[in-house]
């Protein structure tokens, strides 16, 4: 382990989970507060969804990364991985909530959005996906569903899992 | 010929003068081109109320200075904008290299309260003040085979610095046909609430076709060309399954990728409601003629 790893690895022990739960709310109020105070431009909703689209999506690439950061660089932020998954969640489904509620919010449409468009399609299906993730990554489920299924499907997201499936 | 197209009311009607002044407030009657007194049904009486200065100065697509909404207000200051020629040829009687003084010399320049749809769905209402284009047509001299008109805007890599980027082939070009390009709803505008034309919303000269999507309205019109063929339109070119070279506001035909049933006026912060599009934004009474017979989902 170089110095650089040893470094981080170092720092990162120093900072508690908590903080990032703690960023990104502070994050999400602040950007739903800057659309309702005119600090998105004129036209708020569609500046706000793509904002927290665009973040949920890097904190997931981010949350993804920190396995293989641990096996090829030594690198460990295994401590954040949760809070940064859920974090993840919670801005991509503040951004479902947003272009459900403030931007399409009439029923018949949202529903049809979704069968028509593709990367709508692909978005809700990918939403869904996360929703069981999200839900078992408390210690009391990880405890109740034993180490293998709950790691099982874990892992599948994050692309450890061989095949993966809950078996 | 100015003043060819008029609300049906002018804004002392709906609001006492104190307030329209501040309010910019008018009343957009469907009637009017003589269509005042045909008798025919009731004119839709609805109150448009401009979106701020701000508002439209401040959310532009204007992709030669950049892709996103604030681009254009960031970067467009470093255009020229004074001396301005716009090359007028092709089928044209006059053709020649003119100077905006020039042509503005000869027009008549008035305010026209329009809606303002973008075909990614947002909208706004925008109180122009331009000349009509036919009127610039007829100055030049157009020639009686002439069936098109072609539009180009600036290209000057060094002040736009959008115009790096190869996504689009530059010079961005739109097109009319020359029955479109007559009629009175088409304006060449030169400025905005009574100043002259901001760089980020097309400076110094721009088109402005109300009842079309956003991208036909080409902004800093440096090239007019009269021909006897389709011109090629940039998004068009790109996109043709998406982008049709008519691009006529349309409720019905959605784009590929989102309805265009429902729009959102700019301004309204973030729990503003979509309203209803309108059929040729609203202009159905005076542009629906020009479609007589088309299949408007063929030709969209």
């Amino acid at each position: 382990m170089n110095r650089v790893t040893q470094g981080i690895n170092a720092a990162a022990r120093r900072v508690p989970p908590w903080l990032i739960y703690a960023a990104g709310a502070a994050h999400i109020v602040w950007l739903i507060w800057l659309g309702q105070s005119g600090g998105l431009g004129p036209e708020p909703i569609n500046a706000l969804e793509r904002a927290l689209g665009e973040t949920g999506m890097k904190l997931l690439v981010l949350g993804l990364a920190i396995t293989p950061l641990m096996r090829g660089a030594r690198v460990n932020l295994v401590r954040f991985r949760r809070a940064i998954g859920l974090t993840a969640f919670a801005y991509v489904f503040m951004h479902l909530a947003v272009w459900v509620f403030l931007d399409v919010y009439i029923l018949a449409d949202i529903w049809a959005e979704i069968v028509k468009r593709p990367y709508i399609t692909v978005g809700m299906a990918g939403f869904v996906a996360l929703v069981p993730l999200a839900l078992t990554s408390n210690d009391w489920s990880l405890r109740r569903m034993g180490g293998g299924v709950a790691a099982a499907a874990q892992a599948d997201l994050s692309g450890r899992g061989a095949g993966g499936g809950i078996s | 010929m100015a003043y060819r197209w008029k609300n049906e009311l002018t804004r002392a009607d709906v609001t006492p003068e104190a307030h329209w002044m501040s309010r910019r407030a008018v009343m957009a009657g469907a009637a009017g081109l003589g269509l005042i007194g045909a008798g025919g049904g009731a004119a839709r009486a609805e109150t448009l109320e401009p979106n701020s200065f701000e508002d439209l100065t401040s959310y532009n697509n204007f992709y030669e200075f950049g892709f996103d909404k604030g681009d254009p207000k960031r970067y467009a200051g470093a255009m020229t904008t004074s001396p301005w020629k716009i090359e007028i040829d092709g089928l044209v009687e006059r053709p020649g290299s003119y100077d905006l003084t020039e042509i503005l010399a000869a027009m008549t320049v008035e305010e026209r309260i329009y809606r303002f749809r973008c075909v990614e769905t947002w909208a706004a209402v925008v109180p122009w003040n331009g000349f009509e284009l036919a009127d610039l047509l007829n100055w030049a001299g157009v020639k009686p085979e002439a069936r098109y008109v072609g539009f180009e805007t600036l290209y000057r890599p060094k002040e736009m610095r959008g115009q790096s980027s190869r996504s689009i082939d530059w010079p961005y070009r739109e097109g009319l046909r020359l029955d479109e390009a007559m009629h009175p709803l088409t304006l060449m505008a030169t400025g905005l609430y009574g100043k002259p034309m901001p760089n980020q919303n097309g400076a110094p000269i721009r088109l402005v076709v109300p009842w079309k999507y956003g991208f036909k309205s080409i902004k800093s019109i440096v090239r007019i060309t009269l021909s006897d063929m389709q011109p090629e339109t940039t998004w068009n070119a790109l996109q043709p399954e998406e982008y049709g070279f008519y691009a006529n506001v349309n409720p019905e035909v959605s784009h590929p990728r989102w309805s265009q049933a429902r729009e959102r006026a700019i301004g309204g912060g973030l729990f503003a409601a979509k309203q209803k599009t309108l059929m040729f934004n609203g202009y159905e009474k005076e542009v629906a003629g020009l479609y007589e017979g088309m299949d408007l989902r063929a030709n969209y």
